[in-house]
């Protein structure tokens, strides 16, 4: 009897013990970056920036609110949302320009907060505005900005030429800033967030407002940085064809990331690609109704038929079906115009 | 310090490449020598006469004007270098007005720099640019004065004169910057800027000496330390041409003179001394730096 008991009291504390620790062990992994981010909604190859539970009020309104994502090394990510939408103010967060009400965030290894002075050195950050001075030669623009990260004169001078020579502005160097184009411009604003060879670079809508030749030579220089830097660049643009770059994408509302992941699988969420047929003859009826039979979502353009898939994979079957009934066909893919749109409107390409 | 270094030279850089802002600076001097140059020497020198006339007994009439016109120079060159020493301050702290405007504060922000930095940058920049460009007024207008007969300022006059303009840039630039810190667009940092040119030739007592200004004007004046720092650098300037100009007149008449034009600054009927003055400038200083450290502290971010 007393073996009984005793036995019966030594589960109950193994029991009390195990529901302790998985208590405690719930607690610690939700305020934690590395459990949160290494979570399922997360990702675990190696993360350069891990964000979690991000918060920023300013007093009533919640300008950032719970954010949690994580950028892995050497990828772009593509930082999207409507103006208001709390993209800025994360960014200006993870540059240690704002401090978070909440949350945690490790840049490179270096908690927001605790190590900002590194994570400087680790950022470099270009802005929609241009920061460097007008009046300046590029030269005395990048002498000048360089020398808030390089004690070492001459060592500042080697960075500048390397700089220089990777984004081709050699030719700019004497120049007054002043006076160049948008696209050389913005060259020369990279070039002064490259510097101090920062491993990530944050550029806060870099081609809004630029004609699309300097966009291109933007981005012309951005593949460059990555292919022959590796660098990880983090990207807010308004310009979708821009975002469908990224390797990932987060999607901000109302100060809250509603979307999160690579443009393929958004686009399989929120876009789906659309099959247009053109029916043979009077064969229009007859090919509505097969689609109908079928059990196809599609909808009658004047003679046209538009059928809409979830990937250009998926048409193919459907070709197949209807080929004695069309003159011919052509697939659109679902563009990040309709993820973007859909995303914001909370609708979904199956709704 | 080289980080330092290169953010003063660049502060520096951006403000003497913009001739315009260059200009605006020095606007308010141009309207003293203007004004000085069509009327106002004349009418204080001949104001100095007409004393000297009046109780100066018999006397040399040609060397009482040539004596009186030197008097009027140094005190109105002593009434610029004041006015150089606030708005030319003012002009350049309003590259950081310009820079908070658009993005090239956060770029700062997000380099490896301490905020503290930054802000000191802006104020060494101010300082050093203000007192070149009163050096240079100095050095010029005392060439003036040379070419022209007047006796130059002694060495250690010179040094005297020198060590108070540095006073008063330093209070100048760090006022200006506790003012920058509330602005938040170059428009208005613009128009405080001509206001203050306008206004500070008459709370100097530049333009029209105290002596005709009501009792409640000079009153007020008084709580500011534009009227101590031109006093100061009047008494610098003109002591030894008072003494000369002034000689064999009765004491009344001089004191009388000094208190008139601003040279010696009076709390119930006391003259206030130089070390006093000093040490108000220094207070003002100070309590300018403590209110930059409250509001940097209010809205310092991570």
């Amino acid at each position: 009897m007393m073996q009984v008991i005793v036995s019966l009291v030594q589960l109950i504390c193994l029991v009390t013990q195990l529901t302790m620790r998985t208590i405690a062990g719930s607690f610690s992994q939700h305020y934690t970056v590395e459990n949160v981010v290494e979570k399922g909604e997360m990702r675990s190859m190696e993360e350069i920036i891990k964000v979690c539970r991000l918060k920023k009020y300013f007093n009533e309104i919640k300008a950032v609110d719970d954010v949690s994502f994580s950028v892995q090394r050497g990828e772009l990510f593509g930082f999207l949302g409507e103006n208001g939408a709390g993209k800025t103010t994360t960014i200006n967060m993870l540059c240690t320009l704002l401090k978070p009400t909440d949350g945690e965030v490790i840049i490179d290894g270096c908690r927001l907060g605790a190590e900002n002075e590194k994570i400087k050195q680790k950022i470099g950050v270009v802005y929609q505005n241009n920061c460097l001075d007008d009046i300046l030669t590029v030269k005395q623009n990048l002498l000048s900005r360089g020398s808030l990260y390089e004690n070492n004169a001459d060592e500042l001078k080697k960075h500048i030429n390397q700089i220089c020579e990777i984004l081709d502005l050699k030719e700019l160097m004497n120049r007054r800033f002043g006076k160049l184009s948008g696209g050389q411009k913005r060259r020369c604003e990279i070039a002064r967030a490259l510097l101090h060879t920062p491993s990530i670079l944050f550029l806060d809508e870099p081609t809004t407002g630029l004609d699309p030749a300097s966009r291109k030579i933007v981005w012309e220089t951005i593949h460059r940085l990555r292919t022959e830097l590796k660098m990880t660049v983090f990207l807010t643009t308004h310009y979708m064809e821009e975002a469908a770059e990224s390797g990932h994408i987060g999607i901000m509302k109302n100060g809250q990331l509603i979307e999160f992941g690579t443009p393929f699988t958004l686009k399989e969420t929120f876009a789906k690609d659309k099959l247009t047929l053109v029916p043979k003859g009077d064969r229009a009826e007859e090919l509505a109704a097969l689609l109908k039979r079928t059990g196809e979502e599609f909808e009658r353009c004047g003679q046209e038929v538009k059928v809409f898939v979830p990937s250009t994979i998926s048409a193919i079957p459907i070709l197949e079906t209807v080929k004695e009934l069309i003159d011919g066909f052509e697939v659109i893919q679902g563009t990040m115009d309709d993820v973007f749109l859909n995303a914001m409107g909370g609708g979904r390409s199956d709704d | 310090m080289i980080k330092l270094t290169g953010m003063v030279k660049r502060n520096c850089l951006v403000f003497l490449k913009d001739k315009g802002a260059v200009f605006f600076s020095i606007l308010a001097m141009i309207i003293v020598l203007a004004l000085t140059g069509i009327f106002l020497g004349e009418m204080n020198a001949e104001s100095v006469t007409d004393l000297l006339e009046q109780y100066g007994g018999a006397r040399n009439a040609a060397m009482d004007k040539e004596n009186a016109r030197h008097l009027t120079q140094y005190w109105t060159l002593a009434g610029l270098m004041v006015v150089n020493s606030l708005t030319v301050t003012l002009t350049v702290i309003g590259t950081m007005v310009s820079d908070k405007t658009s993005d090239k504060l956060k770029s700062f922000y997000t380099a490896p720099v301490s905020r503290f930095m930054i802000a000191v940058s802006y104020i060494i920049s101010a300082v050093i640019i203000g007192f070149v460009f009163c050096a240079v007024t100095l050095l010029g207008y005392m060439s003036y004065i040379g070419m022209t007969g007047g006796v130059l300022l002694s060495f250690f006059v010179t040094a005297k004169v020198l060590g108070y303009t540095f006073l008063n840039v330093i209070l100048f630039s760090v006022i200006s910057y506790l003012a920058a810190l509330f602005v938040k667009s170059t428009n208005a940092w613009g128009s405080i800027a001509m206001v203050v040119g306008t206004l500070v030739g008459f709370m100097g007592a530049v333009y029209v000496p105290v002596g005709s200004l009501t009792d409640s004007v000079v009153t007020v004046l008084k709580c500011f330390p534009i009227l101590h720092g031109a006093s100061l650098m009047r008494k610098a300037m003109c002591e030894d041409m008072l003494a000369k100009t002034f000689e064999g007149v009765r004491i009344e008449v001089l004191e009388g003179y000094r208190k008139a034009m601003g040279i010696d600054i009076f709390i119930d009927a006391k003259v206030i001394s130089d070390e006093l003055q000093v040490l108000f400038l220094f207070v003002c200083g100070m309590i300018t730096l403590v209110l930059i450290a409250v509001t940097a502290k209010k809205r310092e971010a991570v």
